[in-house]
Parts: structure tokens; sequence; C-alpha cells
């Protein structure tokens, strides 16, 4: 079986989340198998309801028991999510993460577990109210977490009165300076169900999308690098990977951004935050083992 | 040292011998035991069992008799939805559904499951007097999300007076709760506060810090210790954390320890953590487990510090990767070994070795850390030194320490894996273990006779006589008869007549005698092209 792509979708509490979902069943739902994993710190079940009356045909895992915010709770989430692929066999999944999730987590759990012979972390969206967004101010440690991790970066709501969407467009460019950034009303995205980087390279749409060999994996750790010794890193791994992306905390306590698309490199300072190094790759080449031994070698 | 005894050391600061080990067995200890979450933290007698297995396999200094942040929700009319492998989680949030304050009540201490947890404390403290026991309150501020649902945070910004008295109200929970705990007979109260990972510092100290310091407070008071678990990005907070007046600060994997190390110093508290709960303990094998935890008491150090995982155990966490970080801690010997081999693995340049172990004496490798200062090495390399010189000559040892680098390269290119093992002639034969001398004799004589088998097996003569006529032939033949009886030799006599067939051996009119000699050059295993090479230069 080839690997299935995996969707991320965070954001904060009711920025627009479900609806977007919602458009991306409405969208995809005849044409594929879709898998959808709710996993909603509010009222239980009040989503995952709204899901289901679009009527559409698409299968619905909830992890109610226990949000996925915390790294004690998410064993078990492989767990569910192993039994509901074996079960539905869905071609794409896509994870609706609550507001609260650690995106990151989840993309090393994938990576990590025996997830990582099934799936491959396609994308992650992060959607953005942008009427609340500065009204979370006080308690957006989360949300600029999920907004740093993101590759699609949606602001959503523009359309309500008196915004100011150019400053908060730089307010987020500040914190993911690589993110495609999207404006919209409604969520109405252009949602690709296989990955953007992939695509350019195997031609053809979803039928053949999923490329077998595909792994996606997280370096995640607290350990500082030179940038001399990053530059060298990236130099040697971009050229083995469709994708590297992330942050990455620089000795002297500088923070970088970094994408990578296959040898095209690109490093850029960002304001510092309280969070460690988070790097997540895309490739056919090579280990987790292998490249987190690397890294960790000139740490 | 008893735990207890070695942690409160920790938590004073003083230098300790050996880094305290506090494993986070939860919903863990039921998996130890064979029940389900549920039925674990239902029933006194299943924590007991647990938390005393999770003792018995982990001798740690101290452990939490239960991990459960919603164990107050639930008395507080939060709903719960149970699982098999996982704590419950909370699903209800009363104030978010037409409660008010009002209706709520400060649980007493025969409420909900509170008595199956105090119980379970009286016992557990009779039955080990000398260690650590952790008394575990949900915080205030992830109790009072519990109750508010995730309103909490818009409301943080929009009626932080609402907020400030739900925190208030959780606070009184949370210093009876910490009262039963201590009269149950707990050491060290733990305020396990995961939520305050979501807040930036200013929130933090604006409605965190005044209600958890009154805690902390209150425990000292009691003349308790206490600990401010956190989980999650809450780097930021770390600061605060330790202004609050905790005894001891506990993080996750996702704050760097060295960070927590010195901001917990200078404030004059310990810290603790911070194993890896997924990728390594869950996920991970036991080099994992040993990599990591070395990591994290090599960053932690020897004052102040307390070794434990990030937070509550998954369930099924193999025992296996906890039993390997329990060695470690108690064996300095064995993180030397780690450390060794994890400084010098990076930069291998694997042997090939294939064909070690051919030639014509048998090779005995000790591969040590260093038997000049490691105990159970020097042992080892005596007993082959002591039995090698019976061989007379045909049996070599050497000693491969591996604070050499090409030691370990030598190491690793045979697949050793502990230290210190034998190999006899390039495979493993003793690990870990000194061999009685009886044994280690008998396993060199083995090795002997193998080579000795293999050598008079490889060995296979042949005589051929070629000619067309047969009685000629006859003739030769029965003179290469007689030298063989003479010779005592084993070999084989072929005619042959065929003229293409004698062709074959450049002879073109007979007779002729070709000798020929065989000779096994490998069995079992598929040579490599090098070597195969070297046969075919001998020819």
């Amino acid at each position: 079986m080839s690997k299935i792509p995996f969707h991320i979708i965070s954001g904060f509490l009711g920025s627009g989340k479900t609806t977007f979902l919602k458009w991306i069943i409405e969208k995809f739902a005849g044409e594929y198998k879709i898998g959808i994993i709710q996993n909603e710190f509010a009222p239980a079940n009040i989503d995952g309801a709204e899901l289901k009356k679009s009527g559409k045909n698409f299968q619905l895992l909830e992890i109610n028991n226990g949000s996925v915010f915390c790294v004690c709770l998410l064993g078990n989430f492989v767990r569910s999510l192993e039994k509901f692929i074996d079960k539905h066999q869905p071609e794409v999944l896509i994870i609706e993460a609550s507001g609260l999730s650690d995106t990151t987590s989840v993309a090393e759990l994938i990576s990590a577990s025996t997830l990582a012979g099934k799936i491959y972390l396609a994308s992650n969206w992060c959607i953005v109210d942008a009427q609340n967004f500065s009204r979370v101010g006080l308690m957006k440690q989360r949300v600029i977490h999920q907004l740093r991790m993101a590759d699609e970066v949606v602001i959503n709501k523009t359309d309500l009165p008196g915004l100011d969407n150019e400053k908060l467009l730089v307010e987020i460019r500040k914190l993911n300076p690589f993110a495609r950034i999207t404006e919209t009303t409604f969520c109405k995205i252009d949602f690709q169900l296989g990955n953007l980087a992939l695509n350019k390279f195997y031609f053809g749409e979803m039928k053949t999308l999923p490329r077998p060999e595909i792994n996606s994996m997280v370096i995640k750790t607290t350990r500082k690098i030179k940038y001399e010794s990053l530059v060298d890193f990236l130099e040697y791994w971009a050229a083995k990977s469709f994708r590297i992306k992330g942050f990455v905390n620089l000795t002297g306590n500088t923070v970088c951004a970094v994408q990578c698309v296959f040898d095209e490199i690109q490093i850029q300072p960002v304001d510092s935050g309280f969070f460690p190094t988070e790097l997540v790759a895309l490739t056919e080449n090579f280990t987790l083992r292998e490249w987190n031994k690397a890294f960790r070698e000139l740490c | 040292m008893k735990g207890l005894e070695l942690l409160k050391k920790a938590f004073a600061l003083q230098p300790v011998e050996r880094v305290p080990w506090v494993p986070f067995v939860g919903v863990h200890g039921g998996f130890l035991i064979g029940v389900d979450a549920e039925t674990y933290l239902k029933s006194t007698d299943k924590i007991v069992a647990g938390v005393s297995k999770a003792i018995e396999e982990y001798n740690p200094d101290g452990i939490p008799v239960i991990f459960d942040l919603q164990l107050e929700a639930e008395i507080l009319g939060c709903r719960l939805q149970w699982a098999l492998h996982n704590p419950p989680a909370v699903v209800s949030h009363p104030l978010a559904e037409g409660k008010t304050l009002a209706d709520l009540h400060i649980p007493n201490s025969s409420e909900g499951r509170i008595p199956v947890i105090t119980e379970a404390t009286r016992q557990l403290r009779k039955k080990y007097p000398d260690l650590a026991l952790y008394g575990l309150i949900t915080g205030p501020f992830t109790l009072a999300l519990h109750l508010m649902g995730t309103d909490i945070f818009m409301k943080l910004f929009e009626a932080p007076d609402e907020v400030n008295e739900v925190m208030d109200f959780c606070t009184r929970i949370g210093l009876k709760m910490s009262e039963y705990l201590i009269e149950a007979g707990c050491d060290i109260i733990a305020v396990v506060d995961p939520m305050t990972s979501q807040i930036d510092p200013v929130t933090f100290e604006t409605f965190v810090t005044p209600f958890v310091s009154e805690i902390f407070d209150d425990i000292r008071k009691k003349q308790k210790l206490s600990s401010f678990f956190v989980c999650g990005h809450a780097q930021q907070n770390i600061e605060a954390m330790c202004d609050c007046r905790p005894d001891n600060v506990s993080i996750d994997e996702n704050i760097p320890l060295d960070f927590v190390k010195q901001i917990a110093l200078k404030k004059g508290i310990s810290f603790g953590g911070n194993l890896r709960l997924t990728v390594v303990l869950l996920m991970g094998n036991e080099d994992d487990a040993r990599e990591d935890a070395l990591a994290c008491l090599d960053l932690g150090g020897k004052t102040g510090f307390i070794l434990a995982p990030g937070c509550d155990l998954p369930m099924e966490t193999p025992p296996a990767n906890i039993k390997a970080v329990t060695e470690l801690v108690h064996d300095s010997y064995k993180q030397d070994v780690v450390r060794e081999l994890e400084k010098k693995e990076s930069t291998l340049d694997v042997f090939n070795m294939k064909d070690y172990g051919q030639a014509d004496k048998v090779i005995v490798d000790v591969i040590t850390l260093d038997s000049e200062s490691c105990a159970p090495c020097q042992y080892m390399v005596e007993a082959v030194k002591r039995v090698a010189p019976q061989f007379e000559g045909v049996v070599e040892w050497r000693e491969h320490a591996i604070k050499k680098m090409d030691a370990v390269t030598f190491m690793s290119s045979l697949m050793v894996k502990n230290i210190p093992t034998i190999c006899i002639d390039g495979k493993i034969a003793f690990v870990s273990q000194i061999p009685p001398k009886g044994e280690l004799i008998a396993a060199i004589q083995k090795r002997i006779n193998e080579k000795l088998k293999l050598r008079i097996k490889s060995k296979r003569s042949e005589i051929l006589i070629l000619g067309e006529d047969a009685a000629v032939c006859r003739e030769i033949n029965a003179k290469i008869q007689r030298a063989i009886t003479e010779l005592g030799k084993d070999v084989e006599v072929k005619v042959i007549t065929d003229k293409p067939q004698m062709a074959a051996f450049g002879v073109v009119k007979g007779p002729a005698v070709v000798t020929v000699n065989y000779k096994l050059k490998s069995e079992g295993a598929e040579p490599s092209l090098d070597v195969v090479k070297e046969w075919i230069k001998e020819l």
C-alpha cells in the first residue's frame, strides 16, 4: 500500500478550521476516500456533529479522549489512528488539531512511530482569525507555535470591518517568513490533497500521487547549533530532500527560520521565541535516525 | 542512601553521590499489573499493586501515588470519558454549561475518588517508609480550564475578574487536596499545571502566580516539599514559575534542561525532568532510553537535579526502556560506557570483519571500557590472560579498550553492544558476565576443534592417469597405489582414457600423470571479491 498524505489543520479556537474542513469535504469527498481526525478541546463532538451534517461520505475519527495538547497523551493517538487507517483505508488524512495542540508533536509522532510506514506529513495549515488574532494577544503562545510550523497560513474572515490586514500580515511574516499566506473569507482556499513540493516532481493527479517511499520526519531538540554548522548540515541534507523547513536555535541566542526546496536553501533570522529547534523534512532518501544523528553531531 | 533522604538532599541543593530518579508512573502501573486505566484509577488495591510493581521493577527514589488530573474535576461535575489505555478526559465544563461557582463546592475527603487515592497513599506509606511519595494535585489553571472550557482563554481578556474568581476557587481546592494527601502520608506535593504552557509570562504572572504561590507557601508551612510540574512549551514561563516559590520545578522535553537548571539554581530551587516520553520511552528502544537518560544526567548534574520523565508515562511504555534508565542511574560505570560510545560512534568507518578469525591461531578479543579503571573489565581481561597460556601459543588474546577510537570501530564492526564482551575468532562468546575458567577453556577448545576439523576437511587430493592404452595406465596405477600405501596418504586415483578429456589437460599423447590438490577455501559463507582474488593469486 502506498503512503497516505496526512494534513494538519491548526488554528486558534473559532478561527474557522471546521469551515475549512467542510469545504474540503464538499470538494473532494465524492472523489476520494477521506479520513478526518478531530481533536477538539471544546465541548465534545460539536464539530464532529457539524461535519456529519454535510451528508458527504467521509470517515471520522474523534479523539476527545485526551486532547492532543500534551506529549503525555499522544501515545494513544498513534494506536487509534493506526486502527482507523487499517479499517477504512483512506486515501488522504486530515487532522483538525485543536487550538491547543502542539502540531510539531503530532508531526513528530507520525515520523517516529509505526505510523511512519503508512503515512507522511503532506502539509501543515494554520488558520488565523483576522478579527481575533490581536485579541488573543495575551495567550497566543500556542497560536504562535502553530503559525511557525505551518506551510500554509490562511487569514480568515478578512471581510469583517475595521481590520488592519496589512499589519497582521507583517506580524505573521515576522513569525514565519516562508509560509504561503492566503487571505480569504469563509476559508475558501485552494487545497491540494497531495503535497505541493512533491507535485512539482511527480506529475499526475491524486491517484498516482501518494509515493510509497516518501517519509516525513522531525528533528526536535533543545540543543543549539553554530550558524556555519547549520549551513553545512542543510547543504548536505537539502539535496537529498524534497523539502526541509522549520526553526533552528543558534548558539548566541539567534533563531533562524529555514526553508529548503531541494538544494535551494533559505535561512532567515526571526524574533526569538521560547521554542525548541524544530525541523521537518520530506524525503525518500534517508531515515530519521540518520538525520537526527547528523544534526546532533553538529550541536 | 534511602530514596526520600536522597531526594531531600537534592531538593536542598546539596551535592549528591547519585542523581535521584523519579519515574512518573500513573496508569502505566495498571499496565504493569495487567489492568486497564479505568479499573486501575478506581481501585486502591490496583494502585497499590501497580505502584509496588513499579517500585520493584524500576528501583526509584520517589514515585507518584497516582497521576490523574481529572480527579478533582470529576467531583466538581465535569463529565469524564474513560479510556482503556489513557487517563480519562474531561469532556464537559460545568461553568460553560450554565452552572455558577455558587453551585460548586470544595470536595471533602470522602468524595469521588479521593478515598481511593488517600487509602492507596496510606498503604504505600506503610509498605515503603523510606521512599518519597509524590502526591499530585491538579494545578489551579488546569482545573479552571476543566471547569470553564476553552472560554477561559477569551475571558482572560474579556472578563479577568471572573477568571480570578474561578482561579481562587480552584486554589482553595488545591489547598484542601494537598492537605488530604499530606495527611495520608505524601512527602512531596506536586502541583501539576500543564495548561499554563498555553499562556505567556504576563498572563501567567497575573492569573497564575498569586494563586499557586499560596499553595506552595501552605505546603512549606506543613513542612513538606513541593514541586511545580508543567509540560509543553512553557519555557517562557520558567522564571515566573520559579518565582511562585515551589521547592522544585519539573519540565518536559520541550524545554532545554540546561535552561531550567540555570534559572532554578539561580533562584535557589531544584529542578527535574525531562526524559522524552513518546519518541524515546514509548517508541524507542533501550539504547535510545539510555542515551537520552545520559544526556539528562550530564546536563542536570549532581546538584539539585532529579531525573524524571517529562510527564506521566504513557500507559504502554515498554518496561525494558524504563529499566534501562534505572540501570544507568544506579551504575555510573554504565554511564561511562554510554558516554564513550556516543562520543565516538558518529565518525565510525566500520571494518569489514567477514573473514575475521580465519587465521591458524584462535584470536580472543576482550572489549572493555578500560581494564585499568573498570572492575568488571579488569576481571574479564584477567580471566582470559590466565587461560590463554594453557593453549601453548595457539591462542592469541587482545584487549580493546573503547576509550580509544579504533577500539570503538572494532567493537561496532563485530556488532558488540555490551561491555565487557569476549569474542572468540570474531564471534561474541561472553557478554558482561565473567566466564568461569572451565567455560572459557571449553569455548576456546571448541573453536580450536572446529578449526582443526576444517583443516582436515579442507584437503583432498587426486592423481589422474591419462592415457589411451589401458594396460599402460594399469601399470602406472599399480605403482601409485603402492606409493600411497607406503606413505599412508589418502589420495584418490582416477584413470582418464577419453581423448577430448585428455586434451582438456593439455595432453596430446599419453600416458600422463596429473596431481590435483583441492583446498576448501570457505564454507557456509559468500566470500568477498577481494578474498576471491587472493585465492586466485595463490593458484
